[in-house]
């Protein structure tokens, strides 16, 4: 018994320390006209010229108008739905594919979560913006 | 525990231990130059193409510059810069925190820094600089008006264009090497710069790694205000000039300083020589701990040179000067080398030192002030011969007559010479001199021996004062191979202690008083052992103390004793370092021989003077000197020599 507390107590350190350190999975790029692009931060590289910003990682390849997203900072999650949280509402969610196909309609972002499978570029549309996941 | 129950429990504390995984950040590239936010602390960065502006944490960035930005899961303290050296590349990155206050420019691997005006307690506080890799053409400036660290992490750099490290910021600069780093650092021969490190303001050095600094075209290391030293194991192979140049003080407390072969000086302190000054600038060297081995070479040089004081509180000091003196034109007088030279005084209050002097005129220590000590042990020993510039001709070592030749024109190696008074009252001296002239210890004023343990063989007189010289403790063995043991050019009294006085033969004698001046040796207490070719015996009423008288020869470690009806009153016992006389015809600084009357001379006896407290006046003693014995009446003076 005093054995497996003491390993449930290390092991539950462990678990803890690299829990805090765990965030900032994400950047997420702020439009003016409402819309938000949220990329993988692994690695990410951004590229500046003139008006273009140019993201590549091992998993981002995409270049966005710097004219029309004009903010970005971090945001955290265990995955890139699990992120959206830190800017989305529940509320009716629409989410497409990047071709535009319908993908299906959620009343909240935990739903959204279980529903859709990982590593698929969606965009996420609500009454007021529509948020591009790039994972 | 099973052994399966430990390797989870170790695996488990292990993911632990391995800890955090760093923090992620992002770095705005700006070429070799990046600034690094924090992703927990960044915020919402705005960008503004109409502006070109890229704006984080509230400082704004010339978006058109910005090469790159990326992220990263390295973790940069608040605070702190990281110079990052790679052959003819440099890479510099700057917290986010200290963005607004810190701009830096790298041409191939030479990183120019510039603090702002802004920088303060109130501000961000003291920036560190880490600085690590290598570059043989590289270099580290630095400009500010608020106080740096400086952590050198593993640096070998040497610039082709000047300083090393060029230290532009004029406050409390901290240089430290981190704890198992080696670093060096090395400027361009050629150049103008003052040194390898160079710093406008004043140098802390600390840090428990080992830094080596070679200067190719003045000093290793420069300082415009003072240089501190802690922990720090600093080498010095060689410089142009001095090894460490600093004004206002150079204090160490701890570490080690090696310094080699410099062109000039090992240290030098100098101070601004006017009523303004700074309290710090005091001009002088202060050791309280730590160890310092130094040779210097060149002619005239020391190693350790203040314009003021040197102090010696702890420490372990080795200081060989192997520099020849030489003729200086502009002064028209001679200048010689010292382990350590002062032109203010001279403290010992600890530490260990050993001195040693190799060149013509070479000096243990010379001051132009005075002379202290309390505590410490002193290991002297000269061998230069008599520096004398005679008819255009600088010799190193003359030994010819140097009655008719100005003092400005020679100079001799003594073991301690002291222009303003020396005064010991404790510690432990062991000092030998080989050549003409070569004093043991010489006063230019008065001398006080109040304790202490004091050795001195020396070639001339031992103990030498030119005005009154007072022994009132201590112990003290003084042996001159050609000249007097204790000699003042005043009043000479011994009043305590124990004094053994070895004077050689002929006119040179154990203790000598000026009496053609009207001076006279006293003696008011201690136990005395005088011999000589000669004594100055006292004459004067002032003297109380009995003393007796012997003829004869003495040899080493003979036991001379003084007793009255079998009761033993006092005893010496000659040093085994004595070494009789054996008569020459030219007596030292060519004055005329003692050769076959002096002590152990060819035909004559010395004489022996030997007081003790006890000692009645009128009372008859027998002295025993080895087998031979007489009888002596005491008397407390006497008629003259």
């Amino acid at each position: 018994m005093h054995k497996s507390l003491l390993l449930a107590a290390a092991a539950l350190v462990a678990l803890a320390a690299n829990a805090a350190d765990s965030g900032h999975e994400y950047v997420a790029f702020h439009s003016t006209g409402g819309s938000t692009l949220v990329v993988d931060a692994a690695s990410l590289v951004m590229t500046p010229s003139g008006t273009s910003l140019t993201l590549s990682s091992p998993t981002v390849d995409n270049t966005i108008n710097l004219q029309e997203y004009t903010r970005f900072e971090f945001i955290s999650g265990s995955s890139g739905i699990d992120a959206a949280h830190a800017i989305l509402s529940d509320g009716p969610l629409h989410v497409y594919s990047t071709a535009g196909v319908s993908l299906g309609e959620f009343e909240s972002v935990d739903a959204l979560r279980s529903a859709l499978p990982a590593g698929t570029t969606y965009v996420i549309k609500t009454q007021t913006s529509a948020i591009k996941f790039i994972f | 525990m099973s052994i399966k129950s430990h390797a989870l429990l170790t695996a488990a504390l292990l993911a632990g231990a391995a800890g955090p995984a760093a923090a992620r950040s992002l770095n705005v590239n700006f070429g070799s130059v990046a600034y690094s936010f924090p992703a927990a602390t960044l915020g919402v960065v705005d960008i503004s193409v109409a502006q070109s502006q890229l704006t984080a944490t509230g400082v704004d960035f010339d978006l058109s510059e910005i090469t790159s930005m990326n992220v990263t899961d390295t973790d940069l303290d608040n605070n702190t810069v990281t110079i990052t050296y790679n052959g003819s590349q440099a890479s510099v990155t700057i917290a986010g925190n200290i963005a607004r206050y810190v701009t830096a420019e790298v041409d191939g691997a030479h990183v120019s820094v510039i603090q702002s005006a802004d920088v303060s307690e109130t501000t961000c506080g003291e920036i560190t600089y880490q600085l690590q890799g290598e570059s043989t053409d590289g270099s580290f400036a630095m400009n500010g008006a608020y106080k740096a660290s400086i952590e050198l992490l593993g640096l070998a750099l040497t610039s082709s264009k000047g300083a090393a490290l060029d230290i532009q910021n004029g406050k409390r600069i901290s240089v430290s090497a981190k704890s198992g780093t080696s670093n060096t650092l090395a400027d361009c021969a050629g150049g103008s710069q003052k040194g390898a490190i160079v710093c406008k303001g004043h140098l802390e050095f600390k840090g428990k790694g080992e830094l080596t600094v070679t200067g190719h075209t003045s000093h290793a290391i420069y300082a415009k205000e003072y240089v501190e030293m802690k922990n720090l194991s600093i080498t010095i192979p060689s410089s142009v000039k001095d090894g460490i140049n600093c004004a206002q003080y150079f204090s160490m407390e701890s570490g080690t300083l090696n310094i080699i072969a410099p062109g000039d000086d090992a240290i030098q302190t100098s101070y601004k020589d006017d009523t303004d000054r700074e309290a710090e600038d005091t001009g002088s060297i202060t050791i309280s701990g730590g160890t310092i081995n130094a040779t210097v070479t060149a002619a005239a040089t020391k190693g350790l040179k203040a314009d003021n004081a040197i102090i010696i509180n702890g420490g372990n000091i080795t200081i060989t000067s192997n520099a020849d003196g030489t003729w200086d034109s502009s002064k028209n007088k001679t200048k010689a080398s010292a382990c350590l030279g002062a032109d203010g005084d001279i403290e010992i209050n600890g530490g260990t030192l050993i001195l040693s002097a190799t060149g013509g005129g070479g000096k243990g220590i010379s001051c132009d002030g005075k002379f202290t000590a309390t505590d410490g042990s002193v290991t002297i020993a000269t061998t230069g011969g008599l520096l004398c510039y005679t008819n255009g001709t600088l010799s190193q070592n003359y030994t010819g007559n140097t009655d008719r030749i100005d003092s400005d024109l020679r100079s001799a190696a003594k073991g301690i010479k002291a222009d303003s008074g020396v005064e010991i009252a404790g510690g432990n001296f062991h000092i030998t001199t080989a050549t003409n002239n070569a004093e043991g210890i010489e006063s230019k004023t008065t001398m006080l021996i109040s304790g202490g343990t004091i050795f001195v063989k020396a070639y001339d007189d031992g103990i030498n004062s030119t005005s009154d010289l007072t022994v009132t403790g201590g112990d003290l063995t003084v042996i001159s191979i050609a000249g007097d043991g204790i000699d003042s050019n005043a009043n000479l009294t011994i009043a305590g202690g124990n004094v053994i006085t070895l004077g050689s033969g002929g006119m040179e004698m154990g203790l000598d008083a000026a009496t053609e001046s009207g001076c006279a040796v006293y003696i008011t207490g201690g136990n005395l052992l005088s011999f000589g070719g000669s004594n100055t015996y006292p004459t004067k009423s002032g003297s109380t103390q009995a003393y007796v008288t012997a003829s004869g020869s003495i040899s080493a470690e003979t036991v001379i004793t003084v007793s009255r009806d079998g009761e033993t009153l006092v005893t010496f016992t000659v040093p085994a370092e004595y070494t009789a006389s054996t008569g020459s015809s030219t007596g030292p600084g060519g004055r005329p021989g003692f050769g076959g009357w002096g002590p152990g001379g060819a035909s004559g006896n010395g004489s022996m003077m030997i007081s003790a407290p006890a000692m009645v006046k009128g009372t008859s003693y027998t002295i025993a000197n080895g087998t031979q014995t007489s009888t002596s009446t005491a008397v407390t003076t006497s008629t003259g020599r």
